[in-house]
């Protein structure tokens, strides 16, 4: 076996090198870097399995994510049986059957006044490690095998705003992979309504704060709780209390934070994705809405190392076979050498900081002066121990308030990192492990000068997981003034983010506008453009299919023409042709079935014509 | 066979690393390297702290320069601490060429500093108090892009020392042969607080592409000092000793790479080093068979220098980097330690990057074992000796024995441990001066034609090099003790002796004041002047009369 094999391989499964790495319509795309091995260096059986599997998982997928029906993409296989589905022997001990079992706290519901309460389901997704295609911080070229497989299946916890799990929360860019950050005071309790939209029992496993066995979402022999693995389609509310132990000590800075995580059978959920963390913060040291009061922005980072080989796991029962693809797989003729699977395993790794590799995660950014608290983590296996190092700036850790520019992380470990951002620029974050930072595990973070606009994207929240920062829609700047294309015409430009389902067929699907009571209405094409008489909406992340992938879609929206002036006019916005002093624009937009609302202030049109 | 096929391929690619060495003609430049920041044409533009630069009196300047260098991880040949034979790996292939920061004593950049032994491959040590600031003048005499990168002190972006796309620093990629001047402040987070103990370490190293300069060698730490519990001259007032030890393991495989200089112009052998000619298990293989486990850049107790006197109290600075397979326990025989001035232990963890502060009271006399405790990394020879000396000992190599790194007296370039005078009354010229000494020289340094000269007082002797060691001129002769038998010192530091007859060198003493009517004065000390090819050398040896 020699070199050429792996080059082989790779060449074998790259398309193209655009963005377009996986689409819709070939669902299995996700697994075709090792399709292609199979095929042409008989590679081993799980990895077959598990390449059918993924193909499952997104036949379910689709079916679970039909609200309406309309904007979703036919289901193309027949899903599997959803309460059949048993793994590694696991029968789900919460199964759409028995319904929402949950929700009490030893026994009795937590009091309502003292529960922070959030929806969230579990959703496969075609992940991208490196949805820019490029390194725009080092400028280093790929790897070879991350180019060959840049995008596979992952499972995530999604948040929803309410029990009726239609419409999902804009997570903030710089989370990455991971989970809606839960938070809180000592004392209080949180409540989550979790909701299995994949075909394996999941669960939410949580560390650091106090639950009855219900809620532990952990099986194990030889008597699992109701919430250890709960089925496809199935709901259960797990409760969690905030005791004195969940939130830190006198001498610990002023919250902590601690991970959660899938915990059905072990590792490899969290692999698949399935992670977030909780803060707790200490009520004496907290401001009202539960936030530290000595902190100005908070910052969170999981170093772990994805391993795309799916080796690990057959996520199917084998006395239940999986449909075969149409395009089935020859028999392997010669088992693979140690030598040639380990290879492929060094191969899959993909060195991630929140699962984005080669400076792909952005939303690192503070404002020069902040107080900024890091919460570290490490997750994975054996070679997951990392030493976190920031460039530009110190930090210090631990009771004893240590200075240092370097944290050391272990799987599981969660860690506290207080930084003020006072060196503004924009500096390197990495692990400092030679391979780990050869293989991508860095990411940007950019201290913004004071007097320079605010930090950049208005997206990122400083604070995770507060009320406030549940938005579905976000406006990101709403200004009023000539048209763009026809100066002789005023026009209200919007440009903003909402969340929908992912994935979404955006193209032939309605896009419906609020200001008022007056309507827009456009569909957008494969180009993303839909135009009417009064306006045109570009969906900016729109691909060559017409989806819309990650669960977001971005948007231009240019509304022109008088009656929309006098929309504006009847809602008070103007005085005489320009914006009213502080007047905020409220908007609704109606896509894949959902409504959104959101309001922005209205600036006059900037000369230059703004985003 | 493969193995001994590359060892020697490796040792052909000294050859144009020797030249890398002269800026004059430095090696081209392959593609992969980034682009430089800094070039010689443009000169140093460093020197500045966010525009403005630095108040000299609160500023201690460092001349550095990176130079490739055949690193010997094991200089003795054998394992002289636990006795193991070293792996036939190892015995193959005990050299490679690597890069080393270098200090030299001024802008000159013509002395090197002589090294505390016990620093091994490690860079000089930076050091200060919170507040001051460190100017460090870099000169690249390698054939790559480098660059200086330090933790844990305030810089601005041109003195970060790191390439980053678009927002990249002046000080981000300096060319070979440019120079560039890196200022960082030792601001009150650089620091120790209260809590910690009174002085603490950063690390720096040559980030310009990633870990690949580490492994080359580009590596050393910066010490700072709370001035509220420092002596005047800045070292920690609770402490008697330093000393630094960093655990890495070092690739040796061409896979890994750069310590090979450029090969371009020989085809062969780069096509023989190259990785596509393996599988990868035999590059895995090679890859494992050239690891070297060491402490300081010295495998299986060849680290030496790590010397001190019982009833000292000894500060550690501890420091990982590396890769996967580096994490390290540093477990030291025969003494506790007290970590970051907290926690009692005698096994102090470390990560890549990881830098610790471990304090020792050397209470009990005796030579101890330092050594990693992880299985293989103990096998492979991470461990290094330590000695505590009773007190009154002597009779022992501790000729640098320097209790604190990187003070401006620790600057020397020449050092005269020994000088004797052998008077004959009778007859004066038959009496002569005996020296023993060290003085640095570049690397490696050639005998044949080399000229050097030694002069005290007015009176200088001549000498011309010779292969064999044995420099000899009309007023004396001076032999080098440590030339390999093709006639080159290697690892910069020339040993010698030397012997200068003649009544001439006594009347000098005499005028200098050593020598009183025929007799030594009480501790007689002679200036010394040493001229080595352009660099010149001082020092002064304390004069003795030889034993009969």
């Amino acid at each position: 076996m020699n070199r050429r094999f792996k080059q082989g391989a790779c060449a074998g499964a790259r398309p193209s090198a655009s963005n377009e790495i996986v689409t819709i319509q070939s669902l299995p795309v996700g697994c075709f870097g090792y399709w292609r091995r199979e095929v042409h260096s008989s590679l081993f059986q799980s990895v077959r399995r598990c390449a059918i599997c993924a193909l499952l998982v997104a036949s379910l997928h689709v079916q679970a994510q039909t609200p309406g029906g309309r904007q979703i993409l036919p289901a193309r296989r027949t899903p599997l049986s959803a309460t059949n589905v048993k793994r590694f022997g696991v029968e789900p001990t919460t199964t759409v059957e028995t319904g929402d079992t949950g929700g009490t706290f030893m026994g009795a519901a937590p009091d309502p006044a003292l529960t922070r309460h959030y929806y969230i389901a579990a959703e496969p997704c075609i992940w991208d490690f490196a949805p820019e295609g490029e390194d725009p911080v080092c400028g280093k070229a790929f790897p070879a095998p991350l180019v060959a497989n840049r995008a596979s299946w992952k499972t995530r916890y999604i948040l929803y705003t309410d029990a009726s799990f239609s419409k999902r929360v804009l997570s903030p860019e710089r989370l990455g992979i991971l989970g809606p950050v839960l938070r809180g005071t000592t004392g209080q309790y949180l409540a989550i309504t979790f909701l299995n939209r994949c075909a394996e029992p999941l669960s939410m496993h949580p560390h650091g704060v106090k639950y009855d066995k219900e809620s532990e979402g952990s099986y194990y022999k030889p008597s699992p709780g109701r919430g250890a693995a709960i089925g496809a389609g199935a709901k259960f509310t797990y409760v969690w209390h905030m005791d004195a132990a969940s939130g830190p000590s006198a001498d610990e800075p002023s919250s902590k934070a601690w991970l959660y995580h899938s915990h059905v059978v072990g590792d490899e959920e969290i692999n698949m994705g399935l992670i977030g963390f909780i803060i707790v913060t200490d009520p004496s040291r907290a401001r009202p809405d539960g936030t530290p009061a000595d902190v100005d922005r908070e910052m969170g980072a999981l170093f772990k190392i994805f391993d795309e080989n799916f080796s690990e796991s057959s996520l199917y029962d084998e006395d239940d076979p999986p449909i075969l693809p149409a395009n089935p797989i020859p028999a392997n003729p010669a088992a693979p050498t140690w030598a040639e699977k380990t290879q492929l395993l060094e191969e899959g790794q993909r060195y991630a900081i929140n699962g984005r590799v080669f400076g792909n995660l952005h939303g690192f950014e503070a404002n020069e002066g902040e107080r900024v608290r890091w919460y570290l983590f490490g997750l994975g296996s054996e070679n997951d121990f990392h030493t976190a190092h920031w460039h530009g700036m110190r930090i210090v850790e631990g009771p004893e308030r240590r200075a240092g520019d370097v944290v050391e992380l272990l799987p599981a470990t969660m860690k506290l990192a207080d930084m003020v951002a006072d060196n503004p620029g924009s500096w390197l974050f990495h692990c400092h492990i030679g391979e780990h930072m050869k293989e991508g595990m860095f990411a940007r973070f950019v201290v913004k000068a004071k007097g320079a606009a605010r930090a950049g994207n208005p997206a990122e929240p400083p604070f995770f997981g507060m009320p406030d920062a549940m938005d579905t829609l976000r406006i990101l700047s709403a200004e009023f003034g000539p048209d763009r294309a026809d100066p002789t015409v005023s026009a209200l430009h919007l440009h903003g983010q909402v969340s929908v389902p992912d994935p979404l067929q955006a193209a032939g699907s309605d896009f419906i506008a609020h200001i008022g009571a007056r309507p827009f209405v456009a569909h957008p094409d494969n180009a993303g453009i839909g135009a009417s008489d009064d306006g045109v909406v570009l969906v900016k992340n729109i691909r060559r299919d017409g989806t819309v992938k990650g669960g977001v879609l971005e948007f231009d929206l240019t509304l022109k023409g008088a009656q929309w002036v006098t929309a504006l006019r009847d809602e008070g916005l103007l005085r005489g042709d320009a914006p009213a002093p502080e007047a905020v624009v409220r908007i609704a937009i109606e896509v894949a079935g959902a409504t959104h609302m959101a309001s922005n202030p209205l600036k006059a049109a900037s000369r230059e014509g703004g985003q | 066979m493969r193995l001994r096929l590359r060892a020697l391929l490796l040792l052909a690619g000294s050859l144009s690393g020797v030249h890398a060495q002269d800026p004059a003609s430095p090696q081209p430049l392959r593609a992969v390297y980034e682009t430089p920041t800094v070039t010689r044409e443009m000169g140093d533009v460093g020197g500045k702290f966010f525009g403005t630069p630095p108040d000299p009196a609160k500023t201690r300047h460092f001349y550095v320069a990176a130079e490739p260098e055949l690193w010997d991880f094991a200089p003795q040949g054998a394992d002289a601490v636990c006795g193991k034979p070293l792996p036939s790996s190892l015995l193959l292939f005990r050299s490679s060429w690597k890069i080393r920061y270098v200090q030299y004593a001024d802008a000159a950049f013509t002395a090197r500093v002589l090294q505390p032994d016990r620093l091994g491959i490690l860079g000089p040590v930076l050091r200060g108090t919170t507040g001051e600031y460190l100017a460090v003048t870099f000169l690249n005499r390698s054939w790559r892009p480098l660059s200086m990168h330090p933790h844990g002190v305030r810089y601005d972006k041109d003195s970060e020392g790191s390439f980053e796309k678009g927002t990249a620093g002046r000080g981000a990629a300096i060319a070979p042969g440019a120079s560039f001047t890196y200022v960082w402040k030792l601001d009150e987070t650089s620091g120790p607080r209260p809590g910690e103990p009174s002085s603490k370490a950063w690390l720096y190293h040559s980030h310009v592409e990633g870990d690949d300069e580490i492994n080359l060698g580009l590596a050393g730490f910066i010490v700072v000092t709370d001035p509220l519990r420092a002596r005047p001259d800045g070292t920690p007032n609770d402490v008697d000793r330093e000393m630094g030890a960093l655990f890495k393991i070092f690739d040796e495989s061409a896979a890994n790479g750069a310590g090979t200089p450029d090969l371009d112009d020989q085809p062969e052998a780069a096509s023989m080093l190259s990785t596509e000619s393996h599988s990868w298990s035999t590059e895995r293989q090679l890859t494992e068979e050239t690891q070297r486990h060491a402490i300081n850049g010295r495998v299986f107790g060849n680290l030496t220098g790590l010397n001190m006197n019982a009833g000292e109290r000894v500060r550690w600075y501890l420091f990982g980097l590396g890769s996967e397979q580096d994490f390290h326990t540093a477990h030291w025989h025969g003494a506790r330690l007290v970590e970051n001035g907290r926690h009692r232990s005698d096994v102090v963890e470390l990560l890549p990057a990881t830098a610790k502060v471990a304090d020792m009271v050397a209470d009990r006399p005796g030579t101890w074992l330092m050594h990693c405790q992880v299985g293989e990394h103990m096998n492979r020879g991470m461990f290094a000796p330590f000695t505590v000396f009773p007190p009154g000992a002597s009779g022992t190599d501790r000729e640098s024995d320097i209790p604190f790194f990187g003070l401006p007296e620790s600057l020397a370039t020449l050092r005269i441990p020994s000088a004797e005078l052998v008077l004959n009354k009778q007859d004066m010229r038959g009496s002569e001066i005996d020296l023993t000494g060290q003085v640095t020289v570049p690397n490696p340094m050639p005998l044949l034609g080399s000229a050097f000269s030694i002069q005290i007082g007015g009176k200088r002797a001549a000498f011309q090099g010779d292969r064999s060691g044995v420099c000899s001129g009309p007023e004396g002769v001076l032999i080098v003790t440590n030339a390999t038998s093709y006639g080159v010192v290697l690892g910069s530091v020339l040993r010698f002796e030397a012997t200068l007859k003649g009544p001439e060198w006594i009347e000098e003493l005499t005028k200098l004041g050593a020598l009183k009517d025929g007799v030594l004065t009480e501790n007689a000390t002679m200036p010394l002047a040493m001229q080595v090819g352009p660099a010149l050398h001082t020092a002064s040896a304390q004069l003795k009369l030889a034993s009969e």
